[in-house]
């Protein structure tokens, strides 16, 4: 050491000392590069040692891939006067490294290079750093603009867009440019609101940190597109506002919202035309039954009275056919006097308002059961009532599904010596059953409808209106009816007063 | 016995043939103006002409131009006849008829039966009450 001058010697020592790889070549013909000196760095990052390696060429020192790029770089250096850098990575075998290379070629005035100084130094460390911001920053980009939110960032002093996401220029057409355009955001508010939603924009950065609104904008093709805005208001460094946010294109839930009232008011308007075209059915079932209970019952009083008035007045000039054919004649008005009766009733079912209290039907039955004796004294009928049994129902509708199916099972059993007529109740069902008359089970779905009668006229009479009001009755009540019976074997009844299944 | 006239307000001419008919096998020789419709009847008891309050008045509720309910309401609004017997005769059964008959102050509210024996037995029993048994209310004057 002592040979050297201070000035060499600290050099020499600032060599040793640096982080950085020094590597001196002598360029041979401007092409190959052989080995002058390295310094400790160097030997570290290599991998070698200056003894064994001085004078060797690249391809001694470097395994190929690396070689190659530093070849390029050298002859790059060696033709271009004055340093270049380059940055590169050597697949070593302790693992992949970044490095950059500042090269110096060496040349006497006039002369090619005869030397080259290449300094390398080790940034994988910092290469990382900013592979992991970009990789972060690319994981941001994607987060914000993948997704069909709209971010935005605006200055609040000059209004004016500093960024949107490229969701923006597909959803409304306008290129970036105009979106960063001075007053680029009010311009494409819908003009009707324009004015409004600028001044509450305006007026809500002042006073709060956050705020939404909603409002409508125009794209580059003139639709409209209803945006709801989540705003937040920032102080940045230099004590300006800025705000930041993002846009919601909601328009999809405001048509359906739309299209939700408009439907409700189709509805609306559907249900008052049916309300008024049943109405009007009502008043002409009403003005229907006025008319069928008076008219049709006016001739049948003529033709009644005029044959009683023959059957008095003119006695002795008929005989006893004539008197027989004209009592006939009554009995058929009278008989029809009662079934325009009977509709009038089973109409009357219908068109009642029903009062719903709560019932107690062993009762009414007791009572039923009293009447229908008093009218029979001479029958012998054993009556099976359960104790109170009850019912939410109207008491007037309910008496007449009661009398009915009571009546028919006194009217059915008076063939039987031994008659019984039960009331009670199954399950949810209630039930009238009777040891009568029967009917048929094949013809079980007639007994329900109006004039349908499965006895002749001689046998029991009746005119086949009770269990139609009886269904309609019960139905009102939103409950069921149904009969079973076998001929000969009694029949049984089983209904329900309200809407539980059976 | 009230012996004035029977004022019969009914456009179906086999009723008030039946009805007359009903009178007479009742025995009720009372004299009976038949009315054919509203317009009639108001004309018989408010016309010009100077004639005594009828005994009864008879109505049918289904009457051309001016109908039963209309008459009842003028009938109860006048002084004159204010407490004149109105019976209410008609086939209807409909529930408003009866209440408002009856809300208009009808006395009576009877149905037309399509068997004659039960339509003669309800005449009679309707001649046996309001002619023979009920008294009367003092007759006013009918002032033209």
């Amino acid at each position: 050491m002592s040979n050297y001058t201070d000035r060499e010697t600290r050099y020499l020592e600032f060599l040793e000392h640096t982080t950085d790889a020094y590597t001196f070549f002598e360029v041979v013909g401007g092409r190959r590069f052989l080995l002058e000196a390295v310094n400790s760095a160097a030997e570290r990052l290599l991998g070698i040692s200056e003894i064994n390696c001085s004078g060797k060429s690249l391809q001694e020192l470097f395994p190929p891939s690396v070689r190659e790029q530093v070849q390029r770089a050298f002859l790059r250096a060696v033709e271009t006067p004055g340093n270049s850098t380059t940055e590169q990575c050597w697949c070593l075998p302790e693992g992949d490294r970044w490095v950059q290379g500042s090269l110096v070629s060496i040349r006497h005035p006039g002369q090619v290079p005869h030397r080259l100084v290449a300094v390398w130094r080790d940034i994988t460390d910092q290469k990382c750093y900013e592979q992991a911001l970009l990789d972060r920053e690319e994981m941001f980009r994607r987060l914000v603009e993948t997704t069909n939110v709209i971010p935005w960032e605006a200055d609040f002093t000059t209004r004016r867009f500093t960024y949107v996401g490229p969701q923006a220029v597909r959803r409304f057409g306008y290129p970036q440019f105009e979106w960063l355009s001075e007053g680029f955001w009010a311009k494409h508010i819908h003009p009707d609101e324009r004015d409004l939603v600028v001044e509450i924009c305006n007026r809500l950065s002042t006073v709060q940190n956050e705020f939404e609104f909603e409002y409508r904008m125009l794209t580059q093709s003139g639709d409209v597109v209803w945006v709801h805005d989540l705003v937040n208001v920032a102080v940045d460094r230099d004590g300006s506002l800025c705000l930041r946010g993002f846009m919601v294109d909601v328009t999809a839930n405001r048509e359906a919202e739309q299209e939700v009232r408009r439907l409700n008011a189709e509805l609306e308007r559907r249900v008052v035309e049916r309300t008024a075209q049943l109405e009007a059915a009502n008043r002409e079932l009403e003005a229907f039954c006025y008319s069928v209970s008076h008219d049709l019952r006016a001739p049948l009083r003529a033709i009644d009275g005029f044959s009683k008035a023959l059957l008095e007045d003119y006695l002795d000039r008929l005989d006893e056919e004539g008197r027989d054919m004209l009592r006939r004649v009554r009995a058929g008005s009278q008989r029809m006097g009662d079934l325009i009766d009977d509709l009038l009733s089973l109409s009357r079912v219908t068109r009642s308002e029903m009062r719903t209290t709560t019932v107690n039907l062993s009762d009414l039955a007791h009572t039923i059961a009293t009447n229908l004796e008093q009218s029979a004294p001479h029958r012998r009928v054993e009556w099976r009532i359960e104790p109170n049994l009850t019912a939410v129902a109207d008491r007037a509708l309910v008496t007449v599904v009661l009398e009915n199916l009571l009546g028919n099972a006194w009217k059915y059993t008076v063939k039987q010596p031994y008659a019984r007529i039960e009331f009670g109740r199954e399950n949810d069902e209630f039930f009238v059953r009777d040891n009568g008359a029967g009917f048929d089970p094949t013809y079980a779905g007639k007994l329900f409808q109006p004039f349908q009668r499965l006895h002749a006229v001689e046998e029991f009479e009746g005119h086949g209106i009770g269990l139609a009001t009886v269904q309609r009755i019960i139905h009102r009540h939103q409950g069921h009816i149904r009969a079973e019976g076998t001929v000969g074997k009694g029949a049984a009844f089983y209904f329900t007063l309200s809407p539980t299944s059976p | 016995m009230d012996d004035r006239v029977i004022l019969l307000v009914e456009d179906n001419p086999d009723d008030v043939a039946l009805t007359l008919r009903a009178f007479r096998r009742n025995n009720i020789l009372n004299h009976v103006v038949v009315a054919r419709d509203g317009v009639e009847a108001l004309d018989y008891l408010f016309g010009s002409e100077m004639r005594g309050l009828p005994s009864i008045m008879l109505l049918d509720l289904k009457l051309p131009r001016i109908d039963g309910l209309e008459v009842l309401r003028r009938v109860r609004a006048d002084e004159r006849t204010r407490l004149m017997r109105v019976v209410v005769l008609t086939s209807s059964l409909e529930e408003q008829d009866l209440v408002q008959s009856y809300s208009l102050g009808a006395n009576s509210y009877i149905r037309k039966p399509v068997d004659f024996d039960n339509f003669q037995a309800a005449v009679g029993q309707l001649g046996l009450y309001w002619l023979l048994l009920n008294e009367a209310p003092p007759p006013t004057r009918n002032l033209p």
